[in-house]
């Protein structure tokens, strides 16, 4: 699960990096957000899931 | 009734008639006031030239002109000089060769020398601002943590410093700044002209990393260079200092100083390469036309952000203090051991930043470099919107004033204006300040009752959160008046931001915080997550509950006080 949280967040990464080609300022701004909610969502979301599993305060 | 008309036409009248006499006179009130120069004084005294007489063409200044040019007498200098006139003068010009007296080559290297001086001296006095900062930083982390963790804490922030140094020397420096030429306000830096890259999108170079300076050897021998490490180093040292905030009272030490020498050699280098360096990020604008490439005054991202997600990092390994969650998750409040400590800190650092964003113009003569007065106002205010702010939510939310939170706001407030402080005006730093302020508020207590990442001085919200916030505001406030040489990042023109016309500017800010989320956390973790299966981040369980200060400095922060805990001692609790 933790890879899993940061492969996910290089592709967010990745993601927004794509947008610099893209012709339309209005796209590339919509891609660029997507790609850094998805990297957020590795981190935050996947990621810290896995911390959250074997928390010390669960034991 | 008409009478009174009548007066009141009068006292219109007679108003209009004498500003009409003092706009007439005015300029003779100006040239009574203004000292005059010799010339303009004899020609007053003279017969008004012919109106129509054409300018004479301008004459070279030669050698002649200059040795004519004459110098206070050594018997006028020997009386003391008390009002200033007579020092600094022809005679304090240095010539090349005595025999030939002072000539134009000696005059012009003369002027070129002194804005160089004039900027390598500002770059370095902003510099030593920016290093008390790590007083500063001590002093909030130390205040916020508990008394028996003090030694541990304030250890942290002093050998953070040597640490994070070392490493910096050693690579950092030149993987960050290696390919940085040219500059020309510290002198070209010319032997920094080394960057590495790699065709990606588009086919276009990315340049990835620096490749000049190691060890500062070879041709970086250089005062240019020495100036630009000193004032990088300071930088990196902050963000390295950010992550001790975060790690608190559970991080062992020897991993701590290995965890900093990662920052500082591999981490940071890196994403500074990216947007200071010539590096990618930086050439977003050169490369595909958005915006001018990612803009990154003074680094709300290069340096904070880059802390705050290396201190989410650090603190997702490590986990929370034993006590800070209760078995359903609810946190526990676990406040501080001295708020006038913590409050003396942000002062500190409220200080510092007037080195911090001023400074990185990395001059003040030249290219646009005389707005570090407005990046000055622009920091302070935002500095204030940003406790304002934070003090007020505290106060509406919880009905009481908290300290902690305004001081916190004080430094969101600076973060957020770290990176557009050199490109928006006076309204656009008040309002992302006071964005900052409620953001970080909104953001602590999502990063301790959502995330359940335990974070003892809100770093990853102040520096993280308010950081990416900064970064983001350069595409949105940027106003288009600044002047740094005519471009920025290879880019001519001003930075103009979404409100300001430019939206494509807003592109390159999001895509630098996708990177400091999806490949500087990355790597930051990555680095961590090794260090923890080599060295180990915690501290065992017994070390920290007895308090850091004894198992691992083996001396106490107070060792003549008595340490207790008398409830909760919390001015504001967060509601369940």
């Amino acid at each position: 699960m933790r890879v899993l949280g940061l492969v996910i967040a290089v592709l967010g990464w990745l993601i927004a990096v794509s947008s610099v080609e893209l012709s339309s300022v209005g796209i590339q701004t919509l891609v660029a957000v997507i790609g850094l909610l998805v990297a957020l969502g590795g981190v935050l979301g996947v990621l810290n899931s896995a911390h959250l599993k074997n928390a010390i305060w669960k034991s | 009734m008409i009478a009174r008309f009548n007066k009141l036409r009068r006292t219109v009248s007679l108003l209009l008639a004498t500003a009409w006499l003092c706009a007439g006179m005015m300029p003779a009130v100006v040239w009574a006031t203004d000292p005059l120069p010799v010339q303009v004084a004899q020609a007053a005294a003279a017969p008004a030239p012919a109106p129509a007489a054409k300018t004479p063409p301008p004459v070279p200044i030669t050698d002649a002109d200059l040795k004519a040019v004459a110098g206070p007498k050594p018997d006028d200098l020997a009386k003391g000089d008390p009002g200033g006139t007579l020092t600094g003068t022809v005679n304090d010009i240095v010539v090349s060769d005595s025999k030939k007296g002072l000539t134009l080559a000696d005059l012009v290297n003369m002027v070129g020398q002194n804005r160089i001086a004039i900027n390598l001296m500002w770059t370095l006095i902003t510099g030593y601002l920016v290093m008390f900062m790590q007083a500063g930083f001590a002093a909030v982390e130390t205040g916020l943590c508990r008394a028996k963790n003090a030694n541990h804490t304030m250890m942290m922030n002093f050998m953070v410093y040597g640490f994070g140094l070392f490493a910096y020397w050693v690579m950092g420096f030149a993987l960050q700044q290696g390919g940085c030429a040219p500059n020309a306000n510290l002198g070209g830096l010319s032997p920094l002209n080394s960057e590495f890259a790699v065709n990606f999108i588009g086919g276009k170079p990315w340049g990835l990393f620096g490749q000049r300076g190691f060890f500062l050897s070879g041709a970086t021998y250089d005062v240019g260079v020495m100036v630009m490490f000193l004032f990088q180093m300071v930088f990196m040292d902050t963000a390295a200092t950010i992550v001790t905030g975060a790690a608190a009272e559970r991080w062992k030490f020897a991993a701590f100083g290995v965890s900093s020498m990662f920052l500082a050699a591999i981490t940071y280098p890196l994403y500074g390469n990216w947007a200071w360096g010539g590096g990618w990020l930086s050439q977003l604008g050169a490369n595909y036309h958005i915006g001018h490439g990612y803009c990154d005054f003074a680094g709300s991202g290069v340096v904070h952000a880059v802390g705050g997600v290396s201190a989410l990092a650090v603190s997702m390994i490590i986990g929370p203090r034993i006590g800070k969650y209760r078995r359903d998750g609810k946190p526990n409040p676990m406040p501080g051991h001295d708020i006038t400590m913590v409050l003396i800190g942000c002062f500190i650092l409220a200080f510092g930043w007037f080195g911090f964003n001023p400074g990185s113009t990395l001059g003040a003569s030249g290219s646009g470099n005389l707005r570090i007065g407005s990046i000055a106002v622009n920091t302070m205010l935002a500095g204030c919107t940003g406790s304002f702010a934070s003090v007020l939510y505290m106060w509406i939310r919880f009905g009481k004033p908290d300290a902690s939170m305004g001081g916190n706001g004080l430094l969101a407030g600076l973060v957020a204006i770290t990176a557009p402080s050199g490109f928006v005006n006076t309204v656009g730093a008040v309002i992302i300040g006071f964005a900052a302020g409620m953001l970080v508020c909104l953001s602590v207590e999502y990063v301790e009752r959502v995330l359940k990442v335990d974070d003892p001085v809100g770093a990853i919200s102040v520096h993280g959160a308010c950081g990416l916030w900064g970064v983001l505001s350069v595409g949105l406030f940027a106003d288009g008046t600044s002047n740094y040489g005519g471009s920025w990042n290879g880019v001519d023109g001003s930075v103009r931001g979404l409100f300001y016309g430019d939206p494509s500017q807003l592109v390159a800010q999001i895509i630098g915080c996708a990177t400091l989320v999806g490949i500087v956390f990355t790597i930051s973790y990555l680095g961590n997550w090794l260090i923890d299966g080599l060295v180990g981040q915690r501290v065992g369980a017994a070390s920290e509950l007895e308090g850091l200060d004894l198992p691992e400095m083996g001396a106490l922060g107070y060792p003549e006080f008595q340490l207790v805990t008398s409830g909760l001692g919390r001015s504001v609790e967060v509601a369940d």
